[in-house]
């Protein structure tokens, strides 16, 4: 089969086969699981955001009905992390955030669990938290981590210092040459966005049980793998101790990208000999959720008369929380979205992981890129308008295309962003303007582009075909609810083996299975797994056009599959069902069976320009354009959106109607984190927002249908040319949203979300522009190293 | 204290504490896991079944108050092999993510398309606010509901 | 399940009975209706009622009677069932509005009218905000018998009310003019307002109001009636950009109630527009009609 066939038969609007227990309430996740025998866990978990533990005693709590068993840090002695191994699971002796586990309990029911919970004394010599970035960097600000140059660091070459866990810096020509030059404007701006709760509708759950000396961790995650080794790290034994399965997962959206309740059950099930179940309350998820980072960022450009960007700096300061996690490794992101979007003169960019006495964040689709194209597309605004040039013509002018140099010196490949303005341009005329009542309403409108880039890396398939002209495809994807594994998954295999999808079994992740992968997220499955299944696939071919080729008198590169049969191309029926060649291969060799495997091309950067990068360059780029009209209501600040109209980069789409699926999703998801969705801390240190009344994520009352342009024939190392489609669709939401809301409004607008409380103090007379004394005009003076 | 009530036809006895919801006996002593426990105060509607007839949140219904009731949850919705209209539309148009929330989706809104064979999308969308979903940005649920009426032949 | 804690749920047969086991301290029973404040309690931090007395059987609280002098709303109506009884009263127009978007359809089904006066807790009540502007009287019944009194005294009084009291009936004189509910929502839907302007007003064919009935919920802890808005805009004619302005003016009234879902201030700020709103939206109805 050629490549263009296996392309064409792997497009369909094949529908998800876990739909129908989905809609029966059939489905089992991993909170529907553990039968009688199943122990409850809870965890006692601190009230105070800082301070040392003087006393921790749990005999009593150990005494209650139906307890039977107790873990604390004496049970879990190492530590964890991305970069730099700085999160023991339990507090170990300091407390750093509000809600911070120190002690948990198994018992027969959760209710027991609970009221033994409250017998645990706990005693806490309480200092004074930093609760801000700001409070954090201040010269003199206590460290949270007094011992972070002793941590063991696992990934080198980044500057770290005080309560800086993490800096990526890049440093591309003389950014200060370009801002001296008396022909240039120059613009500097400060934004400012919060967290944002993943609110995936099933928690963060698990049941371990320890069996034959072995832990089997099942639970709802997206890398199977990350959990096997965090959860080996944390109890000090061989990864191979452990096994990891996973049940549907009741959504991710970056949440799950971490291990987080895992360990903790683990130890239980080993100190009790039951299974023990641990499924954070809503509260809990609210309280201590992984979150979207809060995020600050001074951007400050040189650009020509003409509309040339010849210099940039910016500095951007990420809220860990009180440990590094994921916001270590996306410091990374930020060269790639500050950097990406527009051809730039020099640049320098850093990009700094705040330690702070607050709850851990986490990844959240799109990480960091939401945030950071919301403040440069709001930047790209007032660029325009401080030069007097129109958004678009500048964006059309401006635009990374074939040949571009990224901010670490990477050349991006081929036109397309300019092209997708072209078609975001075709797509606004279709209709016209919405109307407004503007006794009222404010109207705005704004087109911006977004840049992200598909996250790749080490992936494993193992494909079985089975003696009835079926396949299983073994890797270790998990279904998150994105359909990749019910949908693009089985297509591309289906394709590639000339069969129904409906043919093609995938197994869910089981690390006693499967071989190593990352995980699923950042848009990664279609492309990572699809490749490494594309390749197991190939193996496959290979293995039953050697017996084809003998029992039909022909050369392998004249035969194909399709329709479950080994046809000789071109003539159609010539051959046979794919059943006797699987048997005479059975009986010749055994039964036939390929793997496959995939990783990071790498692509290169410029040598030399990038520091304390996880990824200097970006593999698969995807581009996005978005177009929003919305009206601002004067009296109550209310901002409501009129239309919104996508233009998304997909390689090649191979399930057109999924893709929409997952767009209408994300935008909407963005919309709650542009409008509605706020997360704040309290002066103890615990966030506001502790369930669905408070904290006010997007309902069928909000949004409105997308508008949708699938933008194909970008060029992709994904198979089929296909890039991932779920993450990127969240990317330049905020952007959009806040600069109609600018245009509407005549405002800066450099905070999200853009509550009604925030616009209508942002629209009254003496509403100032935003500015973050914390970070430095003169760049510079932000960084360590 | 013991509470008699029945459960998708069948007559159940629950021996407890009255005044656990509905939801945690369904889901714990029942092992009747359809029903979700996401929010735990009547705003997404994932716990949502039918108690007499009515579509409620489980979780702010004491069992103690359910003496005699008839609760049919998502797993005594529709027989094995068989849909309601509003599970075929909502499965023919692929609408499905995470599928925490349909469970409680597809409850409501067969309770309402029992009472209003011909809803506008605008009705449909005002009997879905109490029913919240992270994943899909509501609306091509909606253009699956609203597909119902359209092939009944209702609507023009 | 609770294994060691076992609690009650009693069935009251009558209010005679529920008065006298209210009345007992020792059973410690706390009356129930539709039960959406109370379930909640754990995630209030507060303790669950030792247990429950059940109302549904009461049948004195049961009832929705529109007679040629009042209104009678049974304590136990449900929001979707007094949404449903005042389809076709456009006098009415503000209270079917609170009854029909109020908190989410499942929870309308069981939230009952008694439960959204007695929740002192809640702050942020339509129906008895929208009650307020209909000049609503309330009956009780306790150990000594029966009474009725203004629904703005009961809200004020709630939390040094007897404990063995029960709210039996709201009622509403029958009024000429019309009525609307207008409130802010965060969200579009399915949200807790954080402010409700709910009016009631008679328009003459000169467009002068008169008899105007603005009541303020969710913007402090206890809604109330806007009496000083409602002096100075007796007997104007009714035009908006005065109307709102007036308000503003008047603004200072407010005490505005921060909570994590907007600031205090931001309530206050957006009252003169809802204010207007609301007017307006009777004076289309009238134009309308």
């Amino acid at each position: 089969m050629t490549y263009l066939q296996a392309q064409n038969n792997a497009v369909m609007d094949y529908p998800r086969r876990d739909a129908s227990d989905k809609l029966r309430g059939r489905t089992k996740y991993t909170v529907d699981q553990g039968g009688l025998e199943t122990l409850h866990a809870v965890l006692v978990r601190s009230e105070v955001a800082s301070g040392k533990i003087i006393q921790l005693d749990a005999k009593a709590a150990l005494e209650m009905p139906g307890v039977r068993g107790i873990a604390t840090s004496v049970d879990a002695p190492g530590s964890h992390g991305l970069g730099i191994a700085d999160h023991p699971i339990f507090a170990d002796g300091h407390v750093r955030y509000h809600g911070e586990p120190i002690a948990a309990i198994a018992a027969k029911t959760r209710r027991q669990a609970l009221e033994a919970a409250k017998k645990v004394v706990v005693k806490i010599e309480a200092s004074k938290p930093n609760l801000t970035m700001a409070q954090s960097l201040a010269k003199d600000a206590r460290l949270i981590h007094p011992d972070w140059e002793d941590y063991e660091i696992l990934y080198d070459g980044a500057a770290r210092g005080g309560n800086i866990a993490w800096e990526a810096t890049v440093r591309r020509g003389d950014t200060q040459a370009e801002f001296d030059r008396d022909d240039i404007t120059v613009v500097e701006g400060c934004y400012r966005v919060g967290r944002q709760n993943h609110v995936s509708f099933e928690p963060r759950a698990v049941i371990a049980s320890f069996e034959d000396g072995r832990f089997h961790v099942i639970t709802s995650t997206q890398v199977p793998w990350t959990v096997r080794h965090v959860t080996a790290k944390v109890l000090e034994i061989p990864e191979s101790h452990v096994r990891v399965t996973v049940p549907p997962v009741g959504g991710g959206f970056g949440l799950k990208f971490d291990c987080s309740l895992e360990p903790y059950a683990a130890i239980l099930a080993k100190k009790t000999g039951q299974p023990v179940s641990l499924i954070n309350s809503r509260e809990e998820e609210m309280l201590t959720c992984l979150c979207r980072e809060n995020a600050e960022i001074r951007l400050k450009s040189a650009v020509t008369k003409d509309g040339e960007i010849v210099a940039r700096e910016g500095t951007v300061l990420m809220d860990a929380g009180a440990y590094g996690g994921e916001q270590v490794f996306l410091t990374t992101m930020t060269a790639h979205t500050l950097g990406g979007n527009y051809r730039l003169g020099a640049a320098k960019i850093a990009s700094q992981a705040v330690y702070t006495n607050t709850p851990p964040n986490g990844a959240f689709r799109a990480c960091n890129g939401v945030y950071n194209t919301f403040a440069l597309e709001r930047h790209t605004d007032e660029i325009c308008k401080a030069i007097g040039m129109d958004p678009v013509a500048f964006r059309k002018l401006n635009v990374v295309g074939d040949g571009s140099l990224g901010a670490t010196g990477q050349v991006f490949e081929g036109d397309v962003l300019g092209p997708m303005l072209d078609r975001m341009d075709v797509l606004i005329s279709k209709d016209s303007p919405a109307e407004v009542d503007t006794s009222e309403y404010l109207y705005g409108r704004a087109t911006t582009v977004g840049t992200w880039f598909i996250f790749v890396g080490p992936s494993a398939a193992t494909v079985n075909l089975n003696a009835d002209g079926s396949a299983t495809l073994v890797t270790s994807g998990v279904e998150i609810g994105s359909g990749t594994m019910m949908q693009s998954l089985p297509q591309m295999v289906g394709a590639d083996l000339g069969i129904h999808p409906d043919n093609v079994i995938v197994k869910t992740a089981d690390t006693d299975a499967s071989g190593r992968d990352l995980g699923v997220g950042g848009g990664r499955t279609t492309v990572s797994i699809g490749a490494a299944s594309t390749a197991a696939c190939a193996e496959v071919r290979d293995k039953l056009f050697e017996i084809a080729s003998e029992l039909l008198q022909t050369a392998t590169n004249k035969l194909v599959l399709v329709n479950g049969r080994v046809e000789i191309a071109g003539m159609a029926g010539s051959g046979m069902p794919i059943q006797t060649v699987i048997a005479e291969a059975e009986a010749r060799n055994g039964p036939i069976a390929g793997s496959g495997a995939f990783t990071a091309p790498g692509t290169p950067a410029m040598p030399g320009c990038a520091a304390g990068h996880f990824i200097d360059a970006i593999d698969i780029p995807v581009f996005a354009v978005h177009d929003c009209e919305v009206a601002v209501h004067k009296e109550t600040g209310k901002v409501s959106v009129l239309s919104y109209r996508v233009v998304q980069d997909v390689g090649r789409a191979i399930n057109p109607r999924a893709i929409r699926s997952q767009v209408q999703g994300g935008v909407v998801q963005g919309m709650g984190y542009a409008l509605s969705e706020e997360i704040t801390i309290n002066d103890k240190g615990c966030i506001d927002q502790d369930g669905f009344e408070t904290y006010k994520i997007p309902s069928v009352g909000d949004v409105l249908p997308i508008d949708l342009d699938l933008f194909e024939g970008a060029p992709s190392a994904g198979p089929l040319g296909t890039k991932g489609a779920g993450e990127v669709p969240i990317l330049n939401v905020g952007a959009s949203i806040a600069c109609a809301v600018a245009n509407a409004t005549g405002k800066k607008v450099n905070e999200l979300p853009l509550t009604p409380p925030r616009v209508l103090e942002l629209m009254s007379e003496d509403s100032r522009s935003l500015d973050l004394e914390h970070i430095q005009s003169d760049w510079e003076k932000n960084v360590l190293g | 204290m013991a509470i008699r009530l029945t459960i998708n036809g069948e007559k159940q006895v629950f021996h407890g504490d009255p005044r656990t919801s509905l939801l945690e006996v369904l889901r714990d002593t029942f092992r009747l896991t359809g029903a979700k426990d996401v929010c735990g105060e009547g705003f997404c509607g994932t716990c949502n079944v039918h108690i007499n007839g009515e579509a409620l949140p489980a979780c702010l219904r004491p069992i103690g108050m359910l003496e005699g009731a008839e609760v049919t949850t998502i797993e005594g919705l529709s027989p094995m092999g068989t849909f309601n209209a509003v599970q075929a539309a909502l499965e023919k148009h692929d609408v499905v993510q995470c599928g925490m929330c349909f469970p409680g989706l597809v409850m409501t809104m067969s309770k309402f398309f029992e009472t209003n064979s011909n809803p506008s999308r605008a009705e449909i969308k005002s009997a879905m606010t109490g029913n919240l979903c992270r994943c899909t940005g509501y609306e091509l649920i909606v253009d699956a509901l609203a597909s119902i009426a359209h092939e009944r032949g209702l609507v023009q | 399940m609770r294994e060691e804690e076992t609690g009650e749920v009693y069935f009251a047969n009558s209010l005679d009975e529920a008065i006298s086991i209210l009345s007992d301290r020792e059973r410690s029973l706390v009356p129930i209706a539709g039960g959406t404040w109370l379930m909640r309690s754990e995630k209030r931090k507060e303790a669950l009622a030792p247990g429950f007395l059940a109302l549904s059987n009461v049948s004195e609280l049961r009832g929705f009677h529109m007679e040629s002098n009042q209104i009678s709303i049974g304590a136990l109506t449900t929001h979707h069932d007094l949404g449903v009884a005042l389809e076709g009263s456009p006098e009415l127009f503000g209270l079917a509005d609170a009854a029909r978007i109020s908190a989410t359809p499942g929870v309308r089904r069981l939230a009952t009218v008694g439960g959204n006066i007695c929740t002192d807790g809640f702050h942020s009540p339509d129906i008895a905000t929208a009650l307020l502007a209909l000049d609503a009287q309330v009956e009780v019944a306790g150990a000594s018998g029966t009474s009725s009194l203004p629904l703005s005294e009961y809200l004020n009084s709630r939390k040094e009310r007897p404990l063995d009291e029960i709210l039996v009936r709201v009622m509403l004189p029958r009024m000429a003019g019309a009525t609307s509910h207008v409130r802010l929502t965060m969200k579009s839907s399915g949200d807790y307002p954080v402010a409700i302007v709910s009016v009631g007003a008679v328009i003459s064919s000169t467009s002068v109001l008169t008899d105007l009935r603005v009541a303020i919920g969710s913007v402090e802890e206890t809604p109330r009636r806007w009496t000083a808005l409602e002096d100075a805009l007796e007997g104007q004619v009714f035009r908006p950009e005065e109307c709102k302005s007036q308000a503003r003016d008047l603004s200072v009234d407010f005490n505005g109630r921060d909570a994590v879902d907007a600031p205090g201030s931001y309530r206050v700020s957006v009252l003169p527009h809802l204010v207007q709103s609301a007017l307006a939206s009777i004076f289309n109805q009238k134009r309308g009609g």
